[in-house]
C-alpha cells in the first residue's frame, strides 16, 4: 500500500510532530527516504523535502490507534525510542508502527525484526540512562533556596525522570539543567514544566552548601573499604562521562 | 566534636557492613512531606572500591561494650569513638537527600550501655526523620540482638528494612569470637521480624491503611573466611535461612584482618570467595536451585576456576545441550551464561518462529559460555564439536585468552593451571 518516494519529511522535532509525519505517510500511502527533524538536517541533492506542521488531531489519532490495535506498551516504547539519540529514528519508529498494526499485541515478541529490535534497544538505553540519572544528579542549593542540578545525558531523559524528582521533593523548588540541549525541568513545589532556555541568570551557592558538600566528600571518600579498592569495578558501574556533574568527583 | 569528624568516625566504622541495597519499597511521598521509595531501588554513586553508595551508612554510635574479636569496633580496640545525637543523623540525612547524594539513610550501631539503650536512640533518630521531618525515604535499621520486643516492634514500623546480623556462619564460631552474643539472642529478633512482616501484610491486605511493617522485608550478614567453616555450610544455613526467616538477602563480607585474636587468619581470605558465595546465592534465589545440587559432601567448596553455575551443569552434562526453540523455561535457565533476561526472551521470541544462533545474537544474547550447553535448530553454534570432556578445558582456555572478565577481577589462574586444564590434569 506504500508508494517509496524520495521524499523527506520533516517536523519539529515534538514527539507529536513525528506522530503527525507518520499519519501523513499513511494518509498518503508514502514510504518516505526519511523523516528527520527540521534543523539539523543536511540538505542533499537527490530528495524533495517537505516540512510537515504538526497537528495535535493527526497525532492524537495515531496516539490512539496504537493504543487500540497494539499495545499500551507500543506506545511507550515508540516515546521512549522518540526520546533517544538513535540514528534515523524517525524511520524506525514508522516501520515499527507498520510492524505492529500487523502483529498487534504480540509485537514485541518479534525481536527478531530489525524495526523492533532497534526501537527496543533505543527505548531501553534510554530508561536505562534516565534510571541511572535518579540517582547521579547532583543538586546544589542556591541563594534563593531552589535546587539546581547539570545533567548532560546522551538521551533526552527530562521528560523520564521529571515525575520521579517531582514526586520525590514534594515542595521542594528545584531546576535540572540539560546543558546539552539547553533545556530545563523547572518545578516550584507544585507544578512542573520543562522548556528550552538559551541562557541561565548567574547562580549563586547558599551559604552553607559548601559545607555540606564538603561533608558529602568526607563520607564518599571514608566509605570505601582502602583493602579492597577496585577501579575497575567502579568505572563500570559509574561511567566517567556522569562524573563531570557529580559533587564527589569535583572540587570547586 | 564537629559533625565533620563525627561522620568521618563513624562512616569508618560502619563501611565493613555489606548492605547497601535500597529496593522492595515503593512507600509514596505524603503531603508536605520529602521522599518516596523506587522498587528497583536506586544506587547513587560508587566508591572506590566499586561497591554502590546508596544510603548513608553510619552508625550511631561505636561505643561498645562487646568485644567480638573480628570486629574493629571491639571495646578492647584502639580506636577514636564518637557519637551522633538523633537530631545530627535526622538533620544530616535530609541534607544530603535534598541533594540527591543518597537514597536514603542505612542506621546501624555499636551497643552502647545495653541493647535497649542502643535502640531507643535509634528509634528516637527516626522518629525524629519520619514524624518531624516527614521523611518518607528508605530507612534500613539494625535490630541489636538482646533489645527487648517491644523496641524491635517500633523499629519495624519506622523502617523500610530491618536486619539482624548473624555475624559468624556457625554457633561454634559464635562463641569462640563473639562470646557475648549467643545463637538464641540472634534468632530471636529474626523470628520476631518475620512474623511481624507476615501479619503486617494480612493486615494491609484488610485496611489499606494499616501501618506498614519493614515492607522491604529483613535481610541479614555475615562475615567469611574469619572461621573454618565451607561454603557447603554456608550456603545450607543461606537456604535455611531464605526458606524458614523469608529473608530478602543474605550479605556476605569477606574477613578483613581487623582483629588480633590468634585463632583468626592474618591474611583476608580471597575475595573470589565471596563473589562464588554471591554467585550461588543468586541461584538459590533466582534461578531455583538447591543448596545440596550446587555443592556436596565431596565438593564442600566453590571452585576457584568457574563459577557454580557452569560447575553444576558440567556435572550433568547428561541434560545438556539444550535446544533452545523447545526446552522449557527452567531448563533455559539453567544453562550457564543465559540469565533471567536472556531466557525470558527467548522463550517470548520463540513464539513467533524458530531462532538460530544469529537472532540470538540479534538479541543480545551472550553465546561465550551459552554456546556449549545449547543447540538450535539442532545445530550447535558455529557448528563446533560439542565433546563432553572437552567442553571444560575449552571453556577455560576461552577465559585465558580473553582475559575473562570474572577471573581476571580476581586471581588469575597461573600458566600452569591452564596447561593443566588443556591437558586435562584438572
Amino acid at each position: 500500500m506504500f508508494n517509496r518516494r524520495d521524499v523527506i519529511f520533516l517536523y519539529d522535532g515534538s514527539f507529536y510532530g513525528l506522530l503527525t509525519v507518520i499519519f501523513v505517510c499513511y494518509y498518503t500511502h508514502t514510504y518516505p527516504a526519511g523523516i528527520e527533524i527540521n534543523e539539523n538536517v543536511q540538505q542533499e541533492l537527490l530528495c524533495d523535502y517537505e516540512y510537515i506542521e504538526t497537528d495535535t488531531d493527526k497525532a492524537m489519532r495515531v496516539e490512539k490507534s496504537v493504543l487500540q490495535k497494539i499495545s499500551f506498551k507500543a506506545l511507550h516504547n515508540i516515546f521512549y525510542a522518540y526520546l533517544s539519540n538513535m540514528e534515523n529514528k524517525g524511520i524506525t519508529i514508522f516501520n515499527y508502527i507498520r510492524a505492529g498494526y500487523k502483529f498487534g499485541r504480540e509485537l514485541d515478541n518479534h525481536m527478531v525484526l530489525d524495526c523492533v529490535n532497534d526501537v527496543l534497544k533505543a527505548a531501553q538505553n534510554v530508561a536505562h540512562e534516565a534510571h541511572l540519572l535518579t540517582g547521579f544528579i547532583r543538586f546544589s542549593k542556591l541563594k534563593n533556596g531552589a535546587y539546581y542540578a547539570q545533567i548532560t545525558p546522551k538521551n533526552n531523559v527530562l521528560p523520564v525522570i521529571e515525575e520521579h524528582f517531582t514526586e520525590r521533593y514534594g515542595s521542594m523548588a528545584f531546576l535540572i539543567h540539560d546543558t546539552r540541549r539547553n533545556m530545563c525541568l523547572v518545578y516550584n513545589g507544585t507544578e512542573s514544566v520543562i522548556r528550552t532556555t538559551v541562557s541561565l541568570p548567574k547562580l549563586e551557592p547558599a551559604d552553607d552548601e559548601k559545607e555540606y558538600q564538603k561533608l558529602w566528600k568526607c563520607f564518599f571518600d571514608t566509605v570505601e573499604i582502602k583493602e579492597r579498592h577496585n577501579e575497575m569495578c567502579q568505572n563500570n558501574h559509574l561511567y566517567k562521562r556522569f562524573r563531570k556533574n557529580m559533587t564527589e568527583f569535583n572540587t570547586y | 566534636m564537629e559533625v565533620m569528624e563525627k561522620l568521618r568516625i563513624l562512616t569508618d566504622a560502619a563501611k565493613y557492613d555489606a548492605s547497601c541495597s535500597s529496593s522492595g519499597s515503593d512507600r509514596k511521598n505524603t503531603p508536605g512531606g520529602i521522599g518516596s521509595g523506587a522498587a528497583a531501588g536506586i544506587c547513587h554513586s560508587f566508591s572506590g572500591d566499586g561497591r554502590c553508595i546508596s544510603l548513608l551508612k553510619i552508625l550511631l554510635t561505636n561505643y561498645c561494650i562487646y568485644d567480638c574479636q573480628y570486629c574493629i569496633n571491639r571495646s578492647s580496640n584502639d580506636v577514636e569513638r564518637a557519637a551522633f545525637t538523633p537530631r545530627e543523623i535526622a538533620n544530616l540525612t535530609i541534607e544530603f537527600y535534598k541533594r540527591n547524594y543518597i537514597e536514603g539513610l542505612f542506621l546501624s550501631s555499636a551497643v552502647i550501655k545495653n541493647p535497649d539503650y542502643t535502640m531507643e536512640l535509634i528509634i528516637e533518630a527516626l522518629s525524629l526523620l519520619r514524624y518531624e521531618y516527614k521523611f518518607n525515604g528508605y530507612i534500613h535499621a539494625k535490630a541489636i540482638p538482646g533489645a527487648s520486643e517491644e523496641l524491635v516492634r517500633q523499629l519495624g514500623f519506622l523502617c523500610d528494612r530491618v536486619s539482624v546480623n548473624i555475624e559468624l556462619p556457625s554457633s561454634q564460631s559464635l562463641k569462640t569470637f563473639a562470646p557475648q552474643k549467643t545463637k538464641e539472642n540472634i534468632l530471636k529478633p529474626m523470628k520476631q521480624i518475620k512474623g511481624s512482616i507476615s501479619q503486617s501484610k494480612q493486615e494491609l491486605a484488610v485496611y489499606r491503611h494499616a501501618p506498614v511493617y519493614a515492607p522491604a522485608g529483613q535481610s541479614t550478614q555475615m562475615i567469611i573466611g574469619a572461621t573454618p567453616e565451607t561454603d557447603r555450610k554456608i550456603l545450607t544455613l543461606t537456604e535455611n535461612l531464605y526458606d524458614r526467616f523469608k529473608l530478602k538477602r543474605v550479605f556476605y563480607s569477606a574477613y578483613i584482618p581487623l582483629g588480633k585474636n590468634p585463632l583468626l587468619p592474618t591474611t583476608a581470605p580471597p575475595l573470589l570467595r565471596e563473589h562464588r558465595l554471591y554467585q550461588a546465592d543468586w541461584l538459590l534465589r533466582y534461578y531455583d536451585f538447591r543448596a545440596e545440587e550446587l555443592l556436596d559432601e565431596a565438593n564442600p567448596n566453590f571452585s576457584n576456576l568457574i563459577d557454580p553455575k557452569c560447575e553444576w551443569a558440567l556435572r550433568h552434562m547428561e541434560l545438556f545441550p539444550v535446544e533452545i526453540n523447545s526446552a522449557p523455561y527452567q531448563m533455559i535457565l539453567r544453562v550457564p551464561g543465559i540469565g533471567v533476561r536472556s531466557a525470558l526472551k527467548i522463550v517470548k521470541a520463540r513464539r513467533t518462529g524458530r531462532l538460530s544462533f544469529d537472532d540470538l545474537k540479534k538479541m543480545r544474547i551472550s553465546m561465550k559460555r551459552a554456546k556449549y550447553f545449547i543447540v538450535a535448530n539442532g545445530k550447535t553454534f558455529q557448528n563446533i564439536w560439542l565433546r563432553q570432556e572437552l567442553i571444560k578445558p575449552m571453556m577455560l582456555a576461552d577465559s585465558g585468552a580473553a582475559g575473562y572478565g570474572q577471573l581476571s577481577l580476581l586471581d588469575e589462574p597461573t600458566m600452569e593451571d591452564r596447561v593443566k586444564c588443556l591437558t586435562g590434569e584438572m
